[in-house]
């Protein structure tokens, strides 16, 4: 399974969408790369890229707090 | 990775080179038992992780098993001097076209009829590249790496396994086991770690919160006060969720063995029943035995007893009543005679006969030498004399003639009476001899049916104790151990049901307490809190929710596919078998998954067999690794189990077969199933629905008394295909 497979799994979840942080028709066509930056998403790209790498936890969540300090 | 091949020298009894090579697909290794199927399965084992089994199945080190590694025949025939035994495994990554080789060699020094071992085995791993020839493998960490590729420790039990290990692969009494397979077989683990990371950030997101919620407290003090408090409730919450999961697990636990041991004691009480049933029964046919050999042996006295000796005789009766009669008329004929007789002599003495004279006329006649009768003279010693004298002889002579006739014929008189009224008194009985026969007769077949019923009942009976107490391994005398831990299990169930209930109410009031001194402790902050930290922990909140809700989404879809997939092998498995029945159902129980067997109507079936269980660990086992199959990352490894179908019947060896060659990419099982029953072996090799790879025959060069003396010991392989 792809990185971006697993990304879909989770952006269809409904704590995701009766959020408002993606609707369920965006998640269909949704790019890895896709430009938007919506903070959750790419939170848990960090988190999906990272653990496919082996990268242990305090790193991971140290990698995401940095990258929502900077971009919220 | 695909098992390309196994060659044993000189190890156990592979005397010298051996080879197996192998394919994708169903590879068989045929045999009966000790001819040495399970020494490919020790040898493969051994290289791998420098261990092996001994002969109680336990797992031994190279050191422990010292020279029970080595062939008998290769220390016998050789000469003084080194003595090699070693396996080497060929292993074939058709992703990365890379080549694997592991080989394990134990060296010996032979001198003068003894040898000595090194302590140890020595390791040599050689990796091929497409490109690059073979280069060897020194980095440990490397030829660790390789064996994980090969096979990683956590999925070691569920790929290589020898017939009885198959029962710890999935316990039905506890529920982890399922839960552990599915995620160390699938790709759930990802989520796990996802999830976990998630949790760390909430809470490190939580953290940075209360550390701004304090700085901007009104009451410093008091907000300390409040997030020492929550701490503790947090403490004290993490503690009494333990102890729930602790409960649960116990709950479980005994619930499941109250459940086990519940249908055990219902196979248990009906094996008791029957065993009742067979000592009844037992005692009935032998008293029935009894009975028979009584009976056939009272027929043989009843010759005499009953006077059956007499039969036939009843002609005679009437004969000896005749000859009674003639007896007796002859008897009283003679004695009227005599008695005439008598009567004549004594008138005799008053008249004179016609033609005899008075004997005193006679003696007269003799003295006076002169017939009165004729008036003749008679002198003495004349042919006239001796005529009158023989008047007075003939008349004695006839009645002593008479009498003495008459005293012969008495002294039978008693006898012939005695016989007589005896035969009469018999001629009744005999008359009934007949029917006191055919009675007696009667008698006897009514035991012998009577016995005959009894065996074959007893018969039944035993067969069905016999099944019962093989398929359930229970024994009349463990049923009250049965009945009591059912009990005492029973009570534990409820003890810890309790348990959990009054810790489920008191993890709800100890949440609530935490949120009230939450709000308590945000109510002590006047000043707004930074939107940008406020956004931050929404996100990390609604994160760790959304990772938390997949992984149960995702493992639930998987459990629903694994179902499915498990009832489908199952199905494919238990084709050939009429008795096979029954859905896989993979409930849950707090959080965990069980695989059990329920009707059409959803209602769990009972009392399974040993090959219904079994069958029902492998469908499942099976639905994880096909389940996995679909995945494209999925890293497949090739299943060795040495005689798998040991423990079900011949009727779902091909099903079995089937299905672990459409789920395996490589499979190699070690089976004594195709050795003897030579039709099942010709269906194996020539169903088009097995993916077969090779299937070998290995048999012994020496008979089985003969095995006992192993130095001449050879095993011989041959490719079937």
């Amino acid at each position: 399974m792809t990185n971006e497979e697993l990304l879909k799994i989770y952006l269809i979840d409904p704590v995701l969408i009766d959020n408002d942080y993606v609707s369920k028709e965006e998640v269909e066509n949704f790019d890895w790369n896709d430009k938007r930056k919506i903070p959750i998403v790419e939170s848990l790209k960090i988190i999906i890229r990272e653990t496919a790498k082996n990268t242990g936890d305090r790193t991971t969540v140290r990698l995401v707090n940095q990258y929502l300090d900077n971009s919220l | 990775m695909i098992l390309k091949s196994v060659s044993l020298r000189n190890f156990m009894c592979y005397s010298g080179e051996n080879l197996f090579e192998f394919s994708e697909g169903l590879n068989v290794i045929i045999g009966d038992n000790g001819y040495g199927k399970s020494k490919i399965y020790d040898g493969i084992y051994w290289v791998m992780y420098d261990k092996c089994f001994d002969s109680n199945g336990e797992e031994k080190t190279t050191q422990q098993l010292g020279r029970d590694i080595v062939s008998d025949k290769a220390e016998h025939d050789a000469d003084d001097g080194p003595i090699e035994c070693s396996v080497q495994l060929t292993f074939y990554d058709n992703r990365k076209e890379y080549t694997y080789t592991l080989e394990r060699k134990l060296m010996g020094n032979k001198r003068d009829d003894k040898i000595i071992y090194s302590p140890s085995s020595n390791e040599k791993v050689t990796k091929k590249t497409a490109i690059l020839s073979a280069q060897i493998v020194d980095d440990e960490d490397e030829i660790a790496r390789i064996k994980k590729r090969i096979l990683p420790n956590n999925i070691k039990p569920y790929m290589w396994f020898q017939g009885e290990q198959i029962n710890n692969i999935v316990d039905f009494r506890n529920s982890e086991t399922l839960t552990n397979a599915i995620n160390v077989l699938s790709d759930i683990s990802k989520y796990d770690e996802i999830a976990s990371v998630s949790e760390s950030l909430f809470n490190s997101v939580d953290k940075e919160l209360k550390k701004k919620q304090r700085s901007l407290s009104t009451d410093k003090e008091k907000s300390d006060e409040l997030e020492k408090e929550i701490n503790r409730k947090k403490s004290q919450l993490y503690d009494f969720k333990l102890d729930l999961k602790k409960a649960k697990e116990g709950h479980l636990d005994a619930s499941g063995k109250a459940e086990d041991l519940v249908s055990k004691l219902d196979i248990a009480q009906k094996i008791k029943e029957l065993d009742e049933k067979r000592l009844d029964l037992e005692s009935k046919f032998n008293s029935t035995v009894i009975k028979l050999r009584e009976a056939q042996q009272s027929l043989h006295k009843k010759i005499f007893t009953r006077g059956w000796i007499l039969k036939g005789t009843e002609g005679l009766f009437k004969a000896f009543e005749e000859k009674k009669a003639t007896y007796d008329d002859a008897k009283l004929e003679l004695r009227n005679k005599i008695q005439e007789e008598k009567s004549f002599q004594k008138k005799l003495q008053t008249r004179l006969p016609e033609n005899v004279p008075e004997p005193v006329h006679v003696n007269k006649m003799l003295e006076q030498e002169k017939c009165l009768v004729c008036d003749r003279e008679a002198p003495k010693g004349s042919a006239a004399y001796k005529a009158i004298k023989s008047l007075l002889e003939k008349s004695d002579e006839t009645l002593k003639s008479l009498e003495a006739g008459e005293s012969r014929r008495f002294n039978f008189s008693s006898e012939f009476e005695n016989l007589y009224r005896t035969g009469l008194q018999q001629e009744g009985k005999i008359k009934e001899i007949d029917q006191d026969i055919s009675e007696s007769w009667k008698e006897i077949d009514k035991f012998f049916s009577e016995k005959e019923v009894l065996k074959k009942s007893f018969g039944d009976i035993e067969a069905q104790l016999e099944n019962y107490i093989s398929e359930s391994s229970i024994s009349a005398a463990d049923s009250k151990r049965i009945t009591n831990e059912v009990l005492a299990n029973q009570k534990l169930s409820s003890k810890y049901s309790a348990d959990i209930g009054s810790l489920e109410h008191q993890i709800g009031i100890i949440e609530k307490d935490i949120k009230r001194l939450e709000d308590k402790y945000a109510k002590l902050v006047v000043e707004d809190l930074p939107d940008k930290i406020l956004k931050k922990f929404q996100l990390a909140t609604h994160l760790n929710e959304a990772a938390k809700s997949t992984r149960k989404r995702v493992f639930k879809e998987l459990i629903s596919q694994l179902e499915s997939e498990a009832n489908k092998h199952y199905l494919d498995m238990t084709k050939d078998n009429l008795s096979a029945r029954g859905i896989i159902r993979l409930s849950e129980y707090h959080g965990n998954y069980t695989p059990e067997l329920v009707d059409n109507e959803g209602n769990p079936l009972a009392q399974l067999n040993t090959g219904n269980t079994l069958l029902i660990k492998l469908a499942t086992i099976m639905a994880i690794i096909s389940a996995r199959k679909s995945t494209r990352d999925t890293y497949l490894y090739t299943l060795i189990a040495d005689a798998p179908m040991s423990s079900f019947g011949e009727d779902y060896t091909l099903g079995f077969c089937k299905t672990v060659s459409q789920v395996y990419t490589q499979s190699i099982i070690m089976s004594k199933d195709f050795y003897k029953n030579e039709n099942l072996r010709s269906q194996l090799l020539n169903d088009s629905k097995i993916n077969l790879g090779k299937v070998y025959i290995v048999e012994p060069n020496l008979k089985e008394k003969e095995r006992q003396n192993r130095l001449n010991l050879v095993t011989h392989i041959k490719q079937l295909n």
